[in-house]
Formats: C-alpha cells, sequence, structure tokens
C-alpha cells in the first residue's frame, strides 16, 4: 500500500529539485517532493544567526534535525560525514527545505565553452555529453527564474542580455578595480542578487550577510523556488527522510520509501523519479537502495555511482591594503579576476577564479586582537584599522574527476539508523599547480594594492567551496558514466538526476547555476519525451 | 577627576608615588574605569538594572580598562556580568583579585596579557573572557557559548560610523557604491555621529 | 510652470467652447494631463494591460467590479461616444447606451470639472489614446447591485451635479487646489468617510474612510486628526514622492495614486492642492491625542533577548523577537532606519502613530511598492494572524501610538480584504428591505431639498484657518 501517489515524486527541495517540480507541477502533472528536512522561515535564520555565539559559522543558523542531519563542525564535527582522507573534504549543506543555497554567495555563473570540452582540448578531465550551446537556453532560463546579473564579458557568450544589470559596486571593490587596473580585469561578478525589484522581491540593501542568509531575499535561494513550486501546485512534504528505492523486475523504480521523525516507515509510488538530494546525499540514498538485482546500489552498474567527487579548492591571501576600503559595504562577494578561467596552461595546470571578498573584517579582526591580548585604547585603534585595511583574495581551483575521489556508505550509522555517507578525497598535483600560479598573482596584487602584512594560506591548505560535483557524473557511455545528457540513470528509465552531482567536470565557477540550468534542460527533456501532453501545456517562461 | 566622596566609594582607590609611564597609562586607564564606575553608582544603576555592589563596581572598572572605554553600557554590563559570574562562581574574586594586581603594579593594559602569560598568572585567562564579552558579545566556550550582545557588542560599536552588523541593511540599493563617510580610521572618539545609533546611547570618551 | 497654471486658469476662466470645433494640440496636451490628474489608469489599465483598455478587477464592498474599456476602439471602447455622451458618463455616471455607471467610478467628483476641461478630456481621449481592440469581462455584482438602475435612485440622493464655481475670497492658487480636489483628483473618493449607501457623507469632507482593508486617513486640516501639522512644503513633497521624511510614507491605495497620478503634476498644482488641504475644515477624532507622526524615539530592546532561544511554537515569539525576525534588518535595531532615509524610520512615523492599526498591519501584509523601486517586502505568508498582531502591538507601543492594539482576530478580516459592507447583507435579506430604505431615503432627500434651496457644491463652505 502506497501513502501517497503522483506522477513525478521529486526528492529534494533544494535549488534544483524545487524549479524541476515547478516546472513539472506548471506542465499539470501531479508532483510530490518529499525533504528530509523540516520547514524553516527567514525570520528564524536571521534570529538565529544573530543569537548565535558563532556568527563566523555559517552552519550555525543551521543545526541539522535530529531524524535528517547534515554535517556540523562547530563547536565539534558531529561526526556525520565520515572522513576516509587522506584530505579531508569538511562538506557543509543544509537539510531543510530549499536546501543548501538558503546560504550562499549567490554566485550564478556559467562555464566557459571550453569547459565543456577539456579532454579534447586539452587532454585532461573528460568532455561533458553536450556542448555550451546546447545549453545556453538553459542558462537563460535559471538566469531567468533566479534573477541573474552580471558584467557583460567574462567569458560565455548569451544569446539574451541578463534579466537586469549588474549590482552596484562597493567602494573597495571599485578601488581595487582601479588599482589593478592594467594588470587585472576585475568584474562585477554574475550573481542571483536584485539590482532592482524582480520577481515582487526588493533590490539588495547591503545587508553584508549573504552568507548565512539574506534577511530580505534580494538573493534568490531555494527557499524561494520551494515556494514556486508550491505555488505551481506541487505537494511538498517536509520530514520525509527517504531512505530507499524500490524497483520493479524490468529495473524500473516504483516507490519511495521514507522515515517521518518518529521512524514511522511510509511508501510513495510515482511515475517518474527525480533524485535531486545533492551530490552526498543522492549517491547515498542510491548506494542505499541496493537489493539482489542491484547488489552494489541502484544506477551503479558502471560502479561510478559515488565517484568523481569534485569541487573548488581555495587558497588565499589576506593582507593590509593601503587604502581605506573598509569591507562590508554592500554583497558580501561582488568581484573577481576571471582571465585564468580558461588557456592554454589547461593540460599543465587547474585553471581559477581569483575571489575577492567584501565580507566585514570586524568579527575576524576583534577574534585576533583579543587572541594577540591587544586591550585598552590600542584595541580600538587596531580594530579600526584592520577594518578599514584588511582585504583578501581567494583562488576558486578546478579539481579534476578522478574515481578514487568518491562518496561510498560508512559502517557508522545515523540516529535513524541509516549508513553514514563517507568521502574519499585529495588534493592532486595539477590542482597544486594551479595554486601555485595563484599565488604568483596574489603577489602582484598585494604589490599592486600597496600591500603589506602579507599573510599567505598555508602551503598545501586548501579551503573547501562547498561546490559538490560529479557524484552522479553524466556521459554518453553507461560504462563510465552514472546517467546520460539528460540526467535519466542509464539503468533505470524512470530515474533522473537533478543534482550539481550530475555535472562531469568541476570547471572553476560555483556549480548551483550549471546544476539548475542542466536541470531545467532534463525537465524539458521530461517534458517533451515523458509526458508530451504535459509538455504541451508547459508554462514557458 | 574624581571627587573624595566617589573616591571613598571606589572598590580600588589607587596609590600614589610613580610617576613612569606604565603608571601614567594605568592610572588614566584605571582612573577612568573608576570614574565610570562611580558615575555609574550615581546615575546609572538604577532599576531595573541590580543595584550596585562592589563586585559589579569591579567588573565595570576592568572592563573599562580592558576595552579602554570610560563608559560602558549599565545594562549590559549586567548581563555580561550574570553570565560571566554564572559560568564561573569565582568570577567576582577573580575580577576583583586581577584589577588588584594591575594595580599594585601598574601595569599598561597593553603589557597586561604578555605579563600575565609570562608569570603563569592564575588571572591570565580572564582579560580574554572579559573582551569577548564586550567585544563580540560572547559569554562561553563550546556548546555552553551563547551570544548575548550583537548589535550593542563594542566592535559593533567602534565601527558604527561606517559600518553596520551583519544582516543589518547598510542602507537603500547602491549607497555602498560611494566612498566611507568616515575616512579616518583611527578616529577614535568620532563614534556618535550616525543618527540614531547605539554610539548615541554609549558615548565615548 | 507658473505659464502653464495661468494657462490652465485662463481656460478656466473662458467661455465653453462649442464641442464641435476640431482639438488642437494644446487641448489635447491638456486633457492628457487632466486625464494623468483623473488617475484614469488607475482603474481603466490593468496590470501589465494595455493602457485604458479597462480590466482590472477592483474588489468592492458590494463584489467585484471589473472596470471597462474607455480607449476609443469603436466596438470595445468609447470610439463612438459622442461629447454629449461622453460627457454624461464622466459627470453625470450615464454610460453611452444610458445604463447606470457604479459609483466606483467616481463620477461625482469629476462633475465638477469645468465643460472646458471636459473638450480637452474628450479631444485627448478620441486622438491621443491608442484604441484597443479588446473587450474586458463584465461586472456581475450579486443581486441586487446587478440592476444598475438602482443607481438611478443613489444618483437622485447623492450626485451633485453642479460644476465647480470659483470663490473669488480665495485666492486662486487656494481655487486651483480646490478644483483638483474636489473634481479630477478626487480625493474625498477614498478620504471622506461614506454612508451606509456608500456615498461620501457631505458634512466630513476629507475626515478619514475605510477602504478594503486600508483606512484612507483625516486629511483635514485639523492639527491632530489631520495634516494641520504638515506643512504644504511637506504636503507638496508627499504629493510628488510619496515621502515626507519625519511624517509619513504613502502606502496601499495612496501609493498607486502618486505613481499613477500625482507625481506627473506638475508643482503648482500640486502645491495648491496642499494650500487647499490645509484649509479644508478640521474634524477631529476624539481618539486622537497627537499627531500621527508625532510618536516615538529611537531605542531598542534586542540586548534583552540575546542569548535566549526562540520558543518551540513561534507563536509565542514575543514582540522583540518578531522585530529582530522580520523588521530590524531594514528598519535598525533602534527603529531608526536607514542613515541615508532609503529605509524609513519606525516613530515619528505615521503608520505606527494613528489611532487604528490598519494601514500598519496592510503594509505589512501586503508590502509597499511606489516608484522609484521604493519595495518593502510582504510578510503576509510568513507571518500568522497572532504573530502579527503581537508585531504590530509591540511596534505601536515602542515607536507609535502605545494606545494602538489590534486582536488576531481583526487581523485575519483585514488578511481577507477588510469589512464586507454591512450593505451587502441587508440587501440579501430581501428587496422589501431595500426598497423601504429606497422610501425614507428620498422621503429624506426631499426634506433636505426644501430645507436647503443651494446646490451645496456651488458653495465653498470652507473657511481657511477655522
Amino acid at each position: 500500500m502506497a501513502d501517497q501517489a503522483a506522477d513525478f515524486i521529486v526528492i529534494g527541495s533544494g535549488i534544483m529539485g524545487s524549479l524541476v517540480a515547478r516546472r513539472l507541477a506548471e506542465s499539470g502533472a501531479s508532483v510530490l517532493i518529499l525533504e528530509a528536512g523540516p520547514r524553516v522561515t527567514r525570520g528564524e535564520l536571521v534570529a538565529r544567526f544573530r543569537n548565535s555565539p558563532r556568527r563566523s559559522d555559517w552552519m550555525s543558523p543551521y543545526p541539522p534535525s535530529p531524524w535528517a542531519p547534515h554535517p556540523v563542525y562547530k563547536p565539534q564535527d558531529n561526526g556525520y560525514l565520515v572522513q576516509a582522507g587522506p584530505y579531508p573534504y569538511p562538506a557543509e549543506y543544509i537539510r531543510q527545505v530549499g536546501g543548501t543555497t538558503w546560504h550562499w554567495a549567490a554566485h550564478a555563473w556559467r562555464n566557459v565553452p571550453n569547459d565543456f570540452r577539456i579532454k579534447s582540448l586539452y587532454d585532461v578531465g573528460i568532455d561533458w555529453p553536450f556542448s555550451y550551446d546546447e545549453l545556453e537556453p538553459f542558462y537563460q532560463q535559471a538566469e531567468e527564474l533566479m534573477g541573474v546579473s552580471g558584467a557583460p564579458n567574462t567569458g560565455s557568450p548569451r544569446a539574451k542580455p541578463f534579466p537586469m544589470e549588474p549590482v552596484a559596486e562597493p567602494f573597495a571593490m571599485r578601488r581595487i578595480r582601479e588599482r589593478l587596473a592594467g594588470s587585472f580585469d576585475v568584474v562585477s561578478n554574475t550573481t542571483a542578487r536584485n539590482s532592482r525589484s524582480y520577481d515582487g522581491r526588493p533590490p539588495c540593501c547591503g545587508n553584508n550577510s549573504c552568507q548565512p542568509i539574506c534577511p530580505i531575499d534580494a538573493q534568490y535561494h531555494g527557499g524561494i523556488a520551494a515556494a514556486s513550486a508550491e505555488a505551481a501546485g506541487a505537494k511538498l512534504l517536509p520530514d520525509a527522510n527517504v531512505f530507499r528505492l524500490e524497483h520493479d523486475t524490468a529495473g524500473r523504480i516504483v516507490a519511495a520509501h521514507y522515515f517521518d521523525p518518529d521512524k514511522g516507515a511510509h511508501r510513495v509510488t510515482g511515475g517518474t523519479f527525480i533524485v535531486a538530494a545533492n551530490g552526498i546525499e543522492s549517491p547515498r540514498l542510491m548506494l542505499l537502495s541496493a537489493s539482489d538485482k542491484y547488489p552494489a546500489g541502484l544506477a551503479n552498474s558502471s560502479d561510478m555511482m559515488g565517484r568523481n567527487l569534485m569541487d573548488h579548492p581555495s587558497t588565499s591571501l589576506t593582507f593590509d591594503a593601503e587604502d581605506a576600503l573598509w569591507l562590508g559595504r554592500g554583497p558580501q562577494s561582488p568581484s573577481s579576476i576571471n582571465t585564468m578561467r580558461d588557456g592554454t596552461f589547461r593540460p599543465d595546470h587547474a585553471p581559477y577564479r581569483l575571489d575577492f571578498t567584501n565580507i566585514s573584517r570586524v568579527d575576524n579582526a576583534t577574534r585576533a586582537l583579543i587572541s594577540a591580548g591587544i586591550y585598552g585604547p590600542e584595541f580600538e585603534k587596531r580594530l579600526r584599522q584592520t577594518a578599514a585595511h584588511e582585504m583578501n583574495v581567494k583562488t576558486v581551483l578546478e579539481v579534476l574527476p578522478h574515481p578514487d575521489r568518491r562518496v561510498t556508505l560508512s559502517d557508522q550509522k545515523d540516529a535513524m539508523g541509516l549508513r553514514k555517507p563517507q568521502v574519499h578525497y585529495a588534493i592532486d598535483d595539477y590542482t597544486r599547480r594551479g595554486s601555485a600560479s595563484g599565488k604568483r598573482d596574489f603577489q602582484r596584487i598585494a604589490d599592486l594594492m600597496g600591500g603589506t602584512n602579507l599573510r599567505f594560506s598555508k602551503d598545501g591548505d586548501y579551503a573547501n567551496n562547498q561546490h559538490i560535483c560529479g557524484t552522479m557524473s553524466m556521459g554518453n557511455d553507461p560504462r563510465t558514466s552514472v546517467c546520460d545528457g539528460y540526467g535519466r540513470a542509464h539503468d533505470h528509465e524512470n530515474l533522473f538526476f537533478a543534482s550539481t552531482g550530475v555535472l562531469p567536470t568541476s570547471g572553476t565557477c560555483n556549480s548551483t547555476e550549471n546544476g539548475v540550468a542542466v536541470a531545467l534542460r532534463s525537465v524539458h527533456h521530461i517534458l517533451g519525451a515523458v509526458a508530451p501532453v504535459a509538455a504541451r501545456n508547459a508554462v514557458s517562461l | 577627576m574624581t571627587t573624595p566622596s566617589s573616591e571613598e566609594s571606589l572598590p580600588f582607590p589607587p596609590t600614589s608615588g610613580h610617576q613612569d609611564k606604565t603608571w601614567t597609562v594605568a592610572r588614566r586607564a584605571l582612573l577612568g574605569g573608576l570614574l565610570a564606575t562611580s558615575t555609574l553608582a550615581v546615575i546609572t544603576w538604577a532599576a531595573p538594572t541590580p543595584s550596585p555592589t562592589p563586585e559589579r563596581g569591579a567588573f565595570i572598572a576592568l572592563s573599562s580598562l580592558l576595552v579602554g572605554r570610560q563608559t560602558l553600557d549599565p545594562g549590559q554590563a549586567a548581563r555580561l556580568f550574570d553570565a560571566l559570574l554564572q559560568d564561573d562562581p569565582a568570577f567576582s574574586q577573580k575580577t576583583a583579585g586581577l584589577l588588584s594586581f594591575i594595580n599594585a603594579r601598574l601595569i599598561a593594559p597593553l603589557e597586561l596579557q604578555r605579563l600575565l602569560d609570562a608569570e603563569n598568572s592564575p588571572f591570565a585567562t580572564l582579560p580574554r573572557i572579559i573582551v569577548t564579552a564586550w567585544c563580540l558579545g560572547i559569554v562561553g566556550t563550546g556548546d555552553k557559548a551563547r551570544c548575548l550582545a550583537f548589535e550593542t557588542a563594542l566592535n559593533a560599536i567602534i565601527v558604527a560610523d561606517v559600518l553596520r552588523p551583519p544582516t543589518y541593511a547598510y542602507g537603500g540599493y547602491g549607497s555602498w557604491a560611494a566612498p566611507p563617510r568616515t575616512v579616518s580610521t583611527q578616529a577614535a572618539g568620532s563614534i556618535g555621529k550616525l543618527p540614531g545609533s547605539h554610539a548615541e546611547r554609549i558615548t565615548h570618551g | 510652470m507658473r505659464i502653464q497654471a495661468l494657462l490652465i486658469l485662463v481656460a478656466l476662466l473662458a467661455p465653453p467652447l462649442s464641442p464641435a470645433r476640431a482639438a488642437d494640440d494644446a487641448e489635447v496636451k491638456r486633457g492628457g494631463y487632466l486625464a494623468i490628474a483623473s488617475d484614469c489608469t488607475a482603474c481603466h489599465t490593468a496590470p501589465g494591460g494595455q493602457p485604458m483598455a479597462g480590466g482590472l478587477r477592483m474588489a468592492s464592498p458590494l463584489g467585484t467590479i471589473v472596470s471597462t474599456n474607455i480607449s476609443p476602439s469603436q466596438e470595445h471602447g468609447i470610439g463612438r461616444y459622442s461629447f454629449a455622451q461622453f460627457d454624461r458618463a464622466v459627470r453625470h455616471g450615464i454610460r453611452g447606451d444610458g445604463a447606470r455607471l457604479y459609483p466606483a467610478m467616481p463620477y461625482t467628483a469629476y462633475a465638477k470639472l469645468t465643460d472646458q476641461d471636459m473638450l480637452a478630456l474628450y479631444a485627448y481621449f478620441m486622438t491621443a489614446v491608442r484604441p484597443v481592440e479588446t473587450s474586458p469581462e463584465h461586472t456581475r455584482l450579486p443581486f441586487p447591485f446587478n440592476m444598475r438602475l438602482s443607481m438611478a435612485g443613489w444618483n437622485i440622493l447623492f450626485l451633485d451635479s453642479g460644476t465647480f464655481v470659483s470663490d473669488p475670497k480665495h485666492t486662486s492658487e487656494w481655487n486651483r487646489g480646490a478644483y483638483l480636489v474636489q473634481g479630477a483628483a478626487h480625493c474625498g473618493s477614498c478620504h471622506t468617510p461614506r454612508g451606509f449607501l456608500m456615498q461620501e457623507k457631505s458634512g466630513q469632507p476629507m475626515a478619514g474612510s475605510a477602504l478594503g482593508g486600508w483606512f484612507a486617513p483625516n486629511i483635514t486640516s485639523d492639527a491632530i486628526s489631520g495634516i494641520g501639522g504638515w506643512s504644504v512644503e511637506e504636503l507638496t513633497t508627499y504629493l510628488r514622492t510619496g515621502h515626507a521624511p519625519g511624517k509619513a510614507q504613502a502606502a496601499g491605495p495612496m501609493a498607486e495614486a502618486i505613481d499613477a497620478s500625482l507625481r506627473h503634476m506638475n508643482e503648482a498644482d500640486l502645491r495648491a492642492i496642499a494650500v487647499y488641504l490645509k484649509s479644508v475644515a478640521p474634524v477631529r477624532n476624539s481618539a486622537d491625542s497627537r499627531p500621527a507622526f508625532a510618536w516615538g524615539t529611537a531605542g531598542d530592546d534586542l540586548p534583552s533577548i540575546r542569548g535566549v532561544g526562540l520558543p518551540g511554537n513561534l507563536d509565542e515569539m514575543t514582540g522583540p523577537q518578531l522585530y529582530d525576525a522580520h523588521c530590524a534588518s531594514c528598519h535598525q535595531s533602534q527603529g531608526q532606519g536607514s542613515f541615508d532615509g532609503a529605509l524609513p524610520s519606525l516613530f515619528h512615523n505615521a503608520a505606527l502613530g494613528r489611532s487604528r492599526a490598519d494601514n500598519l498591519v496592510m503594509v505589512i501584509l501586503n508590502g509597499l511598492r511606489r516608484h522609484p523601486d521604493v519595495n518593502m517586502p510582504a510578510f503576509g505568508h510568513a507571518l500568522s494572524d497572532i504573530q502579527l498582531a503581537t508585531l504590530s502591538n509591540y511596534l505601536t507601543s515602542k515607536w507609535g501610538n502605545p494606545q494602538t492594539q489590534i486582536t488576531a482576530k481583526e487581523i485575519g478580516t483585514l488578511r481577507a480584504g477588510g469589512a464586507p459592507s454591512p450593505l451587502l447583507l441587508l440587501a440579501r435579506g430581501g428587496m422589501l428591505l431595500i426598497a423601504i430604505l429606497l422610501i425614507v431615503a428620498l422621503v429624506w432627500w426631499q426634506y433636505r431639498r426644501l430645507s436647503k434651496r443651494q446646490p451645496q457644491a456651488i458653495d465653498p463652505a470652507h473657511t481657511p484657518g477655522e
């Protein structure tokens, strides 16, 4: 007996699952979204941030729910994401309605065209199963849904203009752009942040808390996507932690089984299943769904499920600029250098973006001064000095797909008795050589900014950016990939993935827009091929 | 600087004598703190905040010295003191002890931590706890950490002429494109120009 | 601008022209200006629709009224209207086919328009508005209001068909203001209280009126309840921008009126409106003890909630907690707004200082949109009625009029679009009752007509400084 049934069962209510569900619902299909975590309101998150004793831990407003935990590392590691090494991969993600884009810097970049052909062009990584041009209309759709703006020429050609003008450039970024002019081309970031009222949401007011929460929804996020899916008629069931997909003898998926918070088991049936539970939880679910017919887990005849885990490691330089920049006025991540995203160097080392932060330095500087024992009037003087002059630039480096970087199931179990996800990760020489190139850029940038007190991140240390890619990689060959170019599992005709996990390579840009565009392309295909009647009713943008 | 009557109420009257630089700095800082204590005792320790006690007075005096401010918000002082006392029942005694130590040795604030560390002083952890409370608004560590001030944490107040605390709108769209209104990065005492900012309430020395 | 005002004045004083003569460019332009001043587009252009093509659905206490196509389309609009038919529709509420208009169309105000202005308006509509060849859906009010003939009786009672006559005792600026306020700008349509039969109460012009959940405030010259404490400059600024710092911001229907109409009017006319409003006979609401804008000072309770967890049941959140979660990001921790004035302060803010919380709650529920891209988001989806009652009562006690309190039940009513008209319930009770009412009303009208020979509209009954 099934508790519920729908034409489409979408697992995960993050930005990709919700936008897919919205499109499907707009076509007239019945859609049920199963979300492992609870509903949460923006106001709660804002209040929790202001009351947080760990303001720099952006996960602190998002405590995990016991029935659907996610990894947190402060005040101590909750041990949910098991580290198998050799290099730690402390991924952060959020299991609640709307998913992880509740906190992001809203970077919404397109790949550059050559990112789709790095094997052919540079003999590294793999090629995507389709070209930039094939994805271009879906990039545009994604940008119109999310409300994206950016500089016009960052190497990603476009057929139509951005839906709005770039967000006003903070004074600090202007000074950086001016001082680097001639050596580096500093441009406004492409972000899902309003420069004017858009879709009923207001323009940015410079709250400088894009992470962990935009308090005014000037920044698009999965919570908005989930609300739009519900408005379109999709049914959203929170606190429904899917732990197994059930198949029939032909290999078609017939049902999803979930636990409610009291570990009551439920079963929902559907015609087509779309797994959109991020690049770690999705492969985990596939592996948890192993059966006699599929002992290695679902969609895993290639043994590629969970492999090729990629992200964007970052190295950084913090220094004191000559100018009083006063970071913290305006959005957190407004400007970057994009000239190293592609080039003839790509056979040799990782490409990268160089990203300038505009996050207020005040809290960090305060902690540093307290740590150094600076008390009395000197405290105030130095705090203002640092708040005004300190700046930071970081690399956002490409990682190549490698089967040994992967997500598996741990032997440890979570509170629901389900095996925890386990990650195997490493930084290879290709990425290290990219960071060495980035370090030379850091030095030049510091020189041009009249920088003093240079503090490079430690050699060999890489910060993580939570851009989980590759674990359900798409490709044309079922022996080497998990799903086809439309996100359909090679092994199950009615199972699709909508996730950054399907991206075959990581490129140099934050993965969300790529994931959304690919998911919208999948939905377009689903409505055309799987539900042609519904497709005729599809509501256009 | 202080009236005799207020000196009588001082928990730790300064000793006289040395005129070296250390003393001068320390004395200024200390007197500043004591002045704050006495002023608060007269003016602001009114209901609903708890009535002043020597322990609270010592906390404010020490706080004033550590954060380099002569005037501190009494309500905030009370909340922080209560929380710190809750975490450590000996907090009052330690505060008094450290204040005596500073007083006896005429230590400048900038030298304090180095000295405490060098001497393995039992008070070595105290300044960071107090400054963290005032400047970050946070009391306690790990699971027991809690935020008792955000908008009124001193690190927000100190830069309030230029920056809003994160989550607070800077202004209308694009208002951040203009140069910061305060160009000086060392404009201690320049706070309080922002209409309606907290700086109006917590005056600056 | 002064020349323009002068020309208008000259036009006002000139003798009526023959409707048959050809319109010139200047007249069409003047007609266009009058169409803006009359805010025709507010009702006759649907959001995203063609100008003057109608189709806007307006919730009225009697049911939904759909505006008509008034573009010069021969088939769907007013393209076949003669000037006489146009005039009858605009100033008398009688459609080209003889049917009666509902007074959602403010013809009782437009009745004040001069013949010259009517000609200009006609010239504009016939030559400068693009014909739109579509028909919006028809208005279908519930019985008995679906019988448009019932409006004939209403018109006998309440339509004052005299055009505006200037009062030589006042300045030309005052007269221009009076003409605009009573006529084209039809301020009284919202701001004058309506009687039992939805008519504007003639005895209390501009004394304030409820309107679909919103409350169009008292804009008489009373210093406490009205706009007596506003300077002419402040009023003019408000009419042009929707914002008078330290006084009020326009929201809801007033924001729409400013966006579509008032901000396009010339400074002299806005000033004239302000000058006239400052002379409207004061009406004092006994509940008001000080001007709505004169309440509150900076101050916050946020330190008191730091370190305190949110309750499990979010309906139990306190006022400061709700303020922290939803409001403080923009209005700042002490309610002081942003340094640049772009995000308004909550003290010295009429929305929090009135003796009723309707507008405050409506803004929180529905947000506020105004030119140029003023956008307070709506919180209706984020706050329950209980939370909103807690929040509203906190806001008024903290920064506004502490006497102003509201219950969750009342918020539910506002969320549903305001209190329904008693008229509807009554009317559904039976035609008999309506008939009796009409008879009573007609008798009353006869009595009034006999006892008061002078047509009231021609008499500028206002004494400045009263």
